[in-house]
């Protein structure tokens, strides 16, 4: 065998990729991408690049290409001298290099598992995002893409409520944004404070429950959205200096409004056809009392409200869990607070006319807003209106976002709607936070994929020790039990049956290596979690062997090549090497 | 010991005469200019050194070259650990500024160009601005940036030196083998002359190990064998070249390369002693090591090829190597610290990392004789023959260089597959070092069909070790500060852009000119 040349070694396309031409080209496209591969990491960080060009297909071609170069160039050598036995070996380590590099990659394993003290565990994480659908009684789950683009998905989960729920959308690298929803009512401004020296936008909502703010600050400058007759009373009340009041209770929806100079004992008052009690309520807070309210309506239909006013902290009802209810059409406002601040108020009504009023102290001026802006008495100050969304309201929703080299930064998201009794629900997961449609209580999560151990690992201790005299760590190391009989097992236990593992001294048990990768210490109870990565690889032993070929065929080319060793040269003088 | 006597006594009647802090800071005055104190033993950044190493290290990080040179670096170091600022400041008219290298820090401060230091009154008053210059360059994500990592150096000068102040870097060995901070020692011993024993005493109680170790890092400090090696290098340059013509001078070449040798070879084994582990675990000991390598492989390949002029490329690519070594102290730190974690394995640390270093020694050398053969051909040596000569060598040190990286490469996938359970993971250092041999492999084989012929190999060699340096440095200098930061004014970035830009301008010159040659000589 290989006595004679091969015949295929004269067709022109064999001569072509035999050629060191061909090699070089793919040579030097292996160089452009590991370059581009390289910078890029160093901007869109290690997950992006492996993803966009590591793992992809055209460079598996260009490996393929390599490989197909290597190979022609040695069956072009045929038949076999012996001279030329280092650029044999040489070219087939390569070969067999890659062959290897094929196996890990499709038929090992190379995850982690978390180990918590004290917890037996067996699940192993891989690399792979999975998205699961749970209803409580069966999980399902879909593979994602390896995708750095946003890919449209089209699988289906059917449930036993008749419901199904279809995987839309899948961000691999996601940000936050958002898009809009019907809302009747709801009102979206976009606003342009600027003066010759400032500019700052603000996006004011006049309602709570969306991710757009009601109010804000810009400097000394405050904005709020009100409602329409809210803002009117309030300009009864700012801008007639006659009323002397401290205090006014606003219903924001009715344009109900009274005015108090203090509420030193219970206020009893009437309402329409409700009967209303104003009593005074201090909290103790860091040594001072903080003035509150208690404000209770009581209808005549049995219709009762209580609620809390701390004019400090909010004009808003505070909830029991001490939170502005922004929701609640009642307001309770110290007017000294607002007359101390320069401040913008905006409001529109259901016409579209919208009204602004603006000022500090006893001047206030209140006027339609029209045109394109108006112009504040602070610092030569303009407000302009950029744009504005009617009747529909803003829901947090995800975009197509920008890798980052900090891996931290980098989240996926995925897009998923449910399908129940002819009604639609969207809902966005992303890898952070698992997420629940409200129709069916199906919970849905994005994480990684998952495979079990033959048998079980418990953190029996970890041990972290640090550079003398620093906090850097020299070294971790963890102290793990196992639980389960597998063959090869035993022999990898030390101190009765616990492993060791720590950094270079990985753990190898029936055909899976241990390394201990990374730990998380628990805020609260200071117990350290230890991390271990999990490989099993079945190409190990032909990377080996590929890497010993190489180094004999490397010593002995060039021992020939410079007559440290000598063949004999025989009839053949096609296929020399070097010079 | 009667000088400690009467000292005591002093120190006696001065704590009789003036209590409370004044007192302990007048005699605390008196044993820092105690000479017994420059040997002690300290432990800093996890390492057992020589008070007055450590006390020189922190000097030149703290304060501007030329800082008060009147007392020597441990009085001041000891003067400062007993909060004696003002002592120091007074008596000696030292001042104290805190060194400032980047024009833009010192705009930040309210400073001109021309002061190159800030009080630490003013560092203190401005702390918050620099705090918040460096939280707003980390939102533009330019934080390494030269400006941002001057910030970051001069806050940690505040806080080296509010450690220093309180007692805090000083750590004291006592007779039970361990190390208590100079404030805990205060508080345990009464009476300073208790405190002056204890510190005098501190070297009796380390261990034989530590003992010899430290001898042998005054030893090194002491003799600065690099710095020494420059001028030995220089001079065998010289040698060399003079031998060329004159026979009578390769004597004095030989003997050069000897002591040069021996000079290296005595540093290295001490930094191996004192760190107990292979030299090559920062730049700068990798810079020291292919130094020696290139020069070495030179030695070897002209006395094989019966060629003195490649040991005259030897000695000036080991000169880059020392200058480098002595000059660019912002890029190579010559500190020997402790190690990672993960490199903290002896054994693949000298074979992996001294066969990669060795291999980038190997082009290296073909590097500079490409170069040399380059500007020769510009300023008008244009044999054809003495130029395949040259490149007959370069490419014998290419094939040996691209042995030594591809076994490199192999050792370094066996190591990360046995500490992480990865042959190759695209990690950007691997990447490079296999993209530099790549270009190598690219450039051999090219030669090999006859492409690259004469001039035209020599100026692959001139290209093919730009991707070394790439690998070599530019993936830390480079790569890691990230491109979209502007990290390119500090020192390690700047020197390569630097290098990359004259070896393109000296690569396109060349081409140019051959082409022109080429051309002239069609037209005859």
């Amino acid at each position: 065998m290989f006595k004679q040349r091969l015949p295929f070694t004269r067709n022109k396309y064999f001569r072509f990729f035999a050629s060191v031409k061909f090699a070089i080209i793919a040579l030097f496209s292996f160089v452009a991408a590991m370059v581009y591969g390289t910078f890029a990491e160093s901007i869109y960080g290690t997950e992006y690049v492996g993803k966009a060009v590591y793992y992809t297909w055209w460079f598996y071609a260009i490996e393929g290409a390599l490989s197909m170069s290597i190979i022609f160039a040695v069956l072009d050598r045929i038949p076999l001298k012996k001279r030329l036995i280092g650029f044999y070996l040489i070219h087939l380590s390569f070969v067999l290099l890659l062959t290897g590099a094929l196996l890990t990659r499709y038929l090992g394993i190379d995850g982690s598992i978390i180990l918590p003290p004290g917890e037996y565990r067996s699940n192993v994480r891989l690399n792979e995002d999975v998205f699961y659908l749970s209803d409580g009684k069966d999980e399902q789950s879909f593979r994602m893409p390896s995708s750095v683009n946003p890919v449209d998905l089209d699988q289906v989960a059917f449930f036993a409520d008749k419901s199904q729920v279809k995987l839309v959308k899948f961000l691999p690298f996601a940000k936050e944004g958002h898009t809009f929803r019907p809302a009747p009512g709801f009102w979206i401004s976009d606003w342009l404070i600027k003066n010759d020296k400032f500019q700052q936008q603000i996006s004011l909502a006049n309602h709570p429950g969306t991710p757009v703010p009601m109010s804000g600050d810009l400097g000394p400058l405050r904005m709020e959205v009100l409602q329409p007759a809210y803002l009117a009373t309030l300009e009864k009340l700012l801008a007639g200096s006659a009323d002397s009041s401290h205090f006014v209770l606003v219903n924001t929806a009715n344009g109900f409004s009274k005015g108090f100079s203090e509420v030193k004992a219970p206020l009893k008052f009437s309402i329409g056809t409700a009967e209303a009690t104003l009593s005074p309520a201090h909290v103790q807070e860091g040594g001072g009392n903080i003035e509150g309210f208690e404000f209770k309506v009581q209808g005549k239909d049995g219709d009762n409200k209580m609620m809390s006013f701390f004019p400090k902290f909010s004009t808003a009802p505070i909830t029991k869990s001490m939170e502005a209810d922004d929701a609640s059409e009642w307001r309770f406002v110290d007017l000294s607070a607002i007359r101390g601040k320069n401040t913008v108020f905006l409001a529109r009504d259901p016409s579209g006319t919208i009204r602004i009023g603006f000022g500090k102290g006893s001047k206030w001026t209140f006027a339609k807003f029209e045109g394109k802006s108006i112009e504040l008495p602070w610092m030569g100050l303009k407000v302009e209106l950029l744009g504005q969304e009617v009747d529909q309201a803003p829901v947090m929703a995800y975009e197509e976002g920008t890798p980052s080299k900090e891996e931290g930064k980098n989240f996926k998201a995925v897009l998923a709607r449910l399908e129940k009794d002819g009604r639609t629900e969207d809902l966005w997961v992303t890898n952070r936070e698992r997420g629940e449609f409200q129709s069916n209580h199906v919970i849905a999560q994005l994480g990684q994929s998952e495979v079990l151990l033959p048998f079980e690992m418990m953190l029996d201790h970890f041990k972290m020790e640090q550079v003398p005299g620093t906090d850097r760590p020299a070294s971790y190391e963890s102290f793990v039990r196992i639980k389960g009989s597998v063959p090869g097992l035993e022999g990898a236990l030390t101190d009765g049956n616990m492993a060791h593992i720590y950094m270079n001294n990985p753990l190898k048990a029936a055909g899976y290596t241990f390394y201990q990768s990374s730990y998380f210490q628990d805020e609260n109870s200071g117990q350290y979690s230890s991390v271990l990565s999990i490989n099993r690889d079945p190409g190990r032993a032909v990377k080996y062997g590929g890497s010993l070929v190489m180094v004999l065929g490397l010593i002995l080319h060039f021992l020939v090549i410079y007559g440290y060793v000598k063949f004999d040269q025989g009839k053949n003088t096609k296929g020399t090497v070097s010079t | 010991m009667r000088n400690s006597t009467l000292r005591f006594i002093v120190a006696l009647s001065l704590g009789l005469s003036v209590l409370g802090s004044a007192g302990s800071a007048a005699r605390a005055a008196d044993f820092c200019l105690n000479p017994a104190l420059e040997d002690q033993p300290i432990l800093a950044d996890g390492r057992v050194t020589p008070l007055k190493l450590h006390a020189a290290r922190v000097k030149k990080f703290l304060f501007p070259s030329k800082a008060c040179s009147e007392i020597s670096a441990t009085a001041l170091y000891c003067y400062l650990s007993f909060n004696q600022r003002a002592e120091v400041t007074q008596k000696y008219k030292c001042s104290l500024n805190l060194k400032v290298d980047h024009e833009k820090t010192l705009e930040l401060l309210g400073l001109t160009h021309e002061d190159k230091s800030v009080s630490l009154e003013a560092a203190q008053v401005a702390r918050e601005k620099l705090v918040n210059a460096i939280q707003g360059l980390q939102q533009k994500g330019q934080e390494s940036s030269g400006f941002g990592s001057d910030i970051g150096s001069v806050l940690g000068r505040m806080e080296k030196l509010g450690s220093i102040e309180s007692g805090m870097d000083w750590k004291i060995l006592t007779e039970s083998h361990q190390w208590i901070e100079l404030k805990g020692l205060q508080g345990k011993l009464a009476g300073l002359p208790d405190l002056e024993t204890a510190l005098v005493a501190s070297r009796a109680h380390v261990t034989e190990d530590e003992a010899k170790s430290l001898k042998l890092e005054t030893l090194y400090e002491s003799t600065k064998p690099f710095s020494f090696a420059i001028l030995i290098c220089l001079a065998g340059f010289l040698f060399s070249i003079l031998a060329v013509n004159l026979p009578k001078f390769s004597i004095w070449a030989a003997l050069s390369f000897i002591l040069l040798m021996g000079i290296e070879i005595y540093g290295m084994a001490l930094r191996v002693m004192v760190s107990g582990r292979a030299p090559v675990t920062n730049m700068y000991e990798t810079v020291m090591w292919s130094g020696f390598g290139i020069f070495t492989l030179s030695i070897v390949l002209g006395l094989k090829l019966k060629d003195k002029r490649i040991w005259a490329v030897g000695f000036a690519g080991n000169s880059v190597c020392l200058f480098m070594m002595s000059f660019a102290s912002t890029m190579l730190d010559s500190t020997i610290q402790p190690l990672v974690p993960v490199l903290r394995d002896n054994f693949w640390l000298s074979t992996h990392v001294t066969t990669i270093t060795l291999s980038y020694a190997c082009l290296a050398l073909s590097w500079f004789i490409c170069n040399f053969v380059l500007i020769r051909y510009l300023f008008g040596t244009r044999d054809s023959a003495s130029i395949d000569r040259w490149n007959y060598v370069a490419r014998l040190s290419m094939q040996i260089g691209a042995v030594f990286l591809a076994a490199g490469i192999i050792l370094g996938g066996i190591w990360a597959d046995y500490s992480w359970g990865r042959f190759w993971g695209w990690d950007p250092k691997e990447t490079w070092s296999l993209i530099a041999l790549v270009i190598y492999i690219a450039i051999l084989h090219g030669r090999h069909v006859g492409w690259f012929k004469g001039l035209n190999f020599t100026l692959m060699g001139g290209f093919g070790f730009m991707f070394v340096l790439m690998a070599w440095f530019g993936v830390n200098y480079i790569l890691a500060v990230g491109l979209h930061s502007y990290g390119f004014s500090s020192g390690g970035a700047a020197f390569l852009i630097s290098i990359f830009t004259a070896e393109l301008v000296l690569l396109l010159a060349t081409y140019a000119v051959s082409k022109k040659v080429e051309g002239s000589a069609k037209k005859k």
